[in-house]
């Protein structure tokens, strides 16, 4: 990495599209594990990584690829390898993949600084061997899916796994040296009481999890779950349960000394998910894998979704994305409104208006002033942000940053 | 061809007794249209004609028949709507006929418009042909028809015709009575011209196509004519008749059926019901009219977007091109802003109206509830008609309020008789007469508000009838009645376009009715917002929406913010579809809401 001196910090994704087996509410580009070659599929993920850090177009910095251009200067200062469940590929595979990633961050060839590196996990599928190799390839970030602390609802969801799978995970997880580790909930499920969702938050205040994102159900048209709540078998949650819900969870994880960094996501203090923010700052970030979405110099694009030919195309040297969508000015100001307004910390309104411009930007807070008389916006020290009932509404006022 | 080998009639039925497909069957027995052509009532081209089975625009067809005895005919069908709202273009396809066949349905005997249509043509000396339909069907009943007829409409049962317009069976019967009883048309062929006009369409190329009945005299090509109502004169361009697409000829004597084209760009310059006669040796008195019928129902339509105001102007005006009866001015409203009044025959033409702007004029419209024309003395003396609740004076000012009555006439299955009588109850009726048609069958009058009637009077009968009973109606007279109006108040504030006219008895019910159904019609907002009924300053019910507690996407998955985009953006585009009021949105169809309160309950 030689060409041109400046440096952008990114995001690296890793996306591993397996699963034991699909739970009921997924409509993310998972597959059963059992019917695919994983290993060819780690095999590309690592060639997708070398071509586009260490391929020629790269190196020479002005490569015909529009991929290349997009990502050009572009260096990982965080790696997320999500799923599907990581986790379920054989630890030797994993490795590959890991190493590669890290690598990765190393192109710039510079040292200063530290590198996130998070894998997802499902408990039912950790051991302490396969936490203490992770640990020692260098991942220092584990988020656990655990969605509920209920055997009842885990089964509703599909999972694979028990409450007590989880603490069993987790307890090794601990012992295996892991400090940063974050689970997800989800509370709005068909049935669930107010009362069901505060043991859920209870119990992961009192194992003082460092980092907790709780997500509202989102029913998905095509899953097994859409599917019953259309045809009766389950019922949706009223909108006054699941709000009642969300401000439960901003009380009880507050109360215990979380911040509420994001709409969904809340952390210990210093433990908020540096990659995820990046997402939300509107940062570049790029991803590898099927499925994978990238953020780049002017576009966004996405991977293919079908694993075979993800797998054809890297092996036939490709860096091609399915799917690209140029990005305007005005969109990355939109975009910029609409992923930073997730957070606690809102948008900087000055530091937006030197990037791009004050009247461009003054038209953007414009449009959701008449929030801020209903409580849902604030606008003070230079910047905006959602309240907490705006988080919840957020719908609403992003509608008009379009 | 000879004016005594011309036959002029129109076929009148109640809905669904089979008018269509024995004007099909006609067409076909007379070789106008070939079975291959034949599609399913070739007379009903409209989309909306052909799905909700009813015909809206009367049409001629001029048909050739060569009767038993060898000698040829002349025939001109006019085909007549169906709906008691269109009874007005029925009256003036009539005016065009010396004859009619009156076609009842086999299976339910005569019902309410059998007898409206009936006792029409029988003011317009019409000869009257009973066609005893669908007597295929195994539940046919003729001999029991046959009594009715004599009964109740007091014609000679013996001269009515058994058929099966599906089967084909007994057509020929009623072609050869056609050439025996409907008399040949009267007028003088060597007088001076005089045509009426019976209906028009308009042609974006050749402008005003009127639709005439040649009296007395003939019409030529290139001959100069002249509209005795407005004197204005024109030259007949195109000349033709109905076969039943559009044939020209030269010439169409007394007697003849057919259409004129004269460069008529104007729609006003062609009166529907006006006379046409020769401008070099014209006539001295035009042939009778028809009265303008007035529009009996009213309703605000609205652009749902503001810059579609020309687009919804232009297409009305298209519209009354080809129907005389739809009237419009423009009009404002608080809520809605820029729209039209618009008046209509009756509910089903509303309807009708609202369906083929959407539809051909691809437009999105708000439709304000229906009401009727009132008429309010003022405490001064002075009378005033109020065709839109937002005009309603201020009570202090309003001596006393008149409101149209309807005389309803209801035929149903005596089992159905106190239902009927329930519904007049609730609907403020006035009980008439009831007289007993048969053993099994009722006929029951009562006068009531039409204000009353084009709110679910109708699906109301059909459904505590089981859809047994008929009904019709007309105008009666304006009587006067305890009326107030009803506002409805959103967040504080009076939404014009929801204002009613009730009864004041009624206003409690409605009000809270209204109220309840409007705060589940309307979405939660970002706020509280309370719905008020009020008369005056009192309100008389009240509801809050709870502000709205959830909108969000929980999760961006591996950062697909595309997918979140398109997300928000479906949200943007279900917003662009609701009306906004002060800072309340609401949904189109709340503005219709009025119209399914009772149902509901």
């Amino acid at each position: 990495m030689t060409c041109g001196d400046s440096v952008d910090y990114c995001g690296l994704y890793i996306h591993i599209p397996f699963c034991l087996r699909k739970c009921s509410y997924c409509d993310f580009a998972s597959y059963k594990v059992d019917s695919y070659d994983t290993s060819r599929y780690c095999d590309a993920v690592v060639r997708e990584i070398e071509l586009i850090f260490f391929g020629d177009d790269r190196v020479c910095g002005h490569g015909d690829s529009l991929f290349a251009a997009g990502a050009a200067g572009l260096v990982p200062d965080t790696v997320y390898i999500g799923g599907g469940t990581p986790t379920v590929l054989p630890v030797d595979q994993l490795a590959k993949v890991i190493k590669a990633a890290k690598r990765a961050t190393m192109c710039s060839g510079r040292l200063d600084r530290d590198i996130e590196l998070t894998v997802e996990a499902n408990p039912g599928t950790l051991t302490a061997e396969y936490l203490l190799t992770l640990r020692e390839l260098g991942v220092n970030r584990l988020s656990i899916g655990l969605q509920s602390t209920s055997d009842k609802y885990l089964s509703m969801l599909g999972r694979v796994h028990s409450y007590r799978d989880f603490v069993e995970s987790y307890r090794l997880a601990a012992l295996a040296g892991f400090q940063n580790i974050s689970v997800d909930l989800i509370y709005g499920l068909p049935g669930q009481s107010l009362e069901e969702w505060r043991e859920d938050l209870t119990k992961v205040t009192e194992l003082a999890i460092p980092h907790v994102s709780c997500y509202s159900l989102t029913l998905c048209e095509g899953t097994p779950m859409f599917d019953n709540v259309t045809a009766g078998r389950l019922k949706e949650p009223p909108e006054d349960l699941v709000a009642d819900m969300y401000f439960e969870a901003v009380s009880t994880l507050t109360k215990s000394g979380y911040s509420h960094y994001e709409i969904s996501n809340y952390a210990l203090p210093g433990m908020e998910c540096r990659h995820n923010l990046g997402y939300w700052e509107n940062r570049y970030y790029i991803g590898i894998g099927a499925a994978a979405h990238s953020h780049l110099k002017g576009f966004r694009c996405a991977n293919t979704a079908d694993v075979g030919k993800y797998i054809d195309r890297i092996e036939a040297g490709v860096l091609g994305p399915e799917y690209v969508e140029s990005i305007s000015r005005r969109r990355e100001l939109s975009d910029s409104f609409i992923l930073g307004l997730r957070t606690a910390a809102g948008v900087d309104i000055e530091e937006l208006s030197r990037r791009f411009s004050p009247e461009a930007v003054a038209e953007f807070t414009r449009s959701i002033e008449e929030f801020a008389d209903v409580g849902l916006v604030e606008f003070a020290n230079g910047r905006v942000r959602l309240t907490e009932r705006g988080m919840i509404l957020s719908n609403e006022v992003m509608a008009k940053l379009l | 061809m000879d004016q005594s080998a011309v036959r002029n009639f129109c076929i009148i039925a109640h809905i669904d007794h089979g008018k269509s497909t024995l004007a099909d069957r006609i067409l076909e027995a007379t070789g106008a249209v070939s079975e291959r052509e034949m599609t399913e009532q070739v007379l009903d081209q409209m989309d909306l004609e052909r799905e909700r089975g009813i015909t809206i625009k009367l049409k001629a067809v001029r048909l050739e028949y060569t009767s038993k005895n060898g000698a040829k005919y002349l025939f001109n069908l006019i085909d007549t709507p169906g709906h008691v709202d269109f009874s007005y273009e029925v009256s003036r396809s009539l005016a065009a006929c010396e004859g009619a066949l009156l076609v009842i349905d086999a299976t339910q005997g005569i019902e309410a418009q059998t007898l409206a249509t009936a006792y029409m043509a029988m003011e317009h000396n019409l000869v009257l042909i009973p066609v005893i339909n669908k007597i295929d069907l195994p539940s046919a009943d003729p001999k029991r028809v046959m009594q009715e007829i004599e009964d109740v409409l007091g014609l000679d049962p013996s001269g009515a015709l058994l058929v099966s317009a599906k089967t084909g069976q007994g057509v020929r019967e009623v072609l050869e009575a056609i050439v025996d009883r409907v008399p040949p048309p009267a007028g003088r062929p060597d007088g001076p011209a005089r045509a009426l006009i019976f209906d028009s369409h308009f042609d974006s190329y050749r402008g005003v196509i009127a639709y005439v009945r040649v009296v007395d005299g003939a019409l030529t090509k290139g001959m100069r004519i002249r509209m005795m109502a407005t004197n204005k004169e024109f030259e007949i361009t195109e000349l033709g008749v109905f076969r039943p697409s559009m044939v020209n000829v030269d010439f169409l004597g007394a007697g003849e059926v057919g259409f004129i084209a004269a460069g008529m760009r104007d729609v006003k310059d062609c009166h529907v019901g006006d006379t046409i006669t020769s401008a070099q040796f014209p006539a001295d008195t035009p042939l009778p009219g028809y009265k303008r019928l007035k529009p009996m129902v009213y309703c605000g339509l609205y652009p749902s977007e503001n810059s579609d105001y020309d687009n919804l102007r232009q297409a009305l005006e298209k519209l009354q091109l080809n129907d005389s009866a739809l009237v419009f001015e423009p009009e404002t409203s608080a809520a809605l802003g820029f729209g039209f009044r618009c008046g209509f025959l009756g509910l089903l033409h509303m309807e009708v109206v609202q369906e083929r702007l959407e539809r051909e004029y691809d437009l999105d419209l708000v439709t304000t509830a229906p009401n009727v024309t009132y008429r309010i003395v003022a405490t001064d003396g002075s009378e005033i008609e109020v065709d839109n609740p937002a005009k309603w004076p201020n009570a202090s000012r309003i001596a006393a309020v008149k409101e149209p009555f309807v005389r309803v006439s209801v035929i149903t299955p005596k089992d159905y008789v106190g239902a009927i009588m329930d519904i007049f109850e609730e609907k403020r009726g006035i009980y008439k007469e009831m007289s007993y048609i048969n053993p099994e069958r009722v006929f029951i009058v009562y006068d009531a508000p039409l204000s009353e009637i084009i709110v679910d009077f109708f699906d109301m009968v059909k459904s505590r009838t089981r859809g047994y009973a008929s009904v019709d109606y007309e105008f009666d007279s304006y009587r006067e009645s305890d009326l107030v109006k009803l506002d409805i108040l959103l967040n504080g504030r009076p939404v014009d376009a929801l204002s009613v006219i009730i009864h004041r008895d009624k206003a409690q019910a409605k009000g809270r009715a209204l109220v309840n159904k409007l705060s589940k019609v309307i979405p939660r907002q970002l706020f509280d917002v309370p719905i008020q009924a009020a008369i005056g300053s009192r309100v008389i019910a009240r509801e809050t929406i709870k502000a709205k507690r959830k909108d969000v996407l929980a999760k961006c998955y591996g950062g697909d913010v595309t997918r979140k985009r398109k997300l928000l953006e479906k949200q943007k585009e279900g917003k662009k579809r609701m009306k906004q009021l002060g800072r309340v949105e609401v949904p189109q169809d709340a503005f219709m809401a009025i119209l399914k309160v009772d149902g509901d309950e």
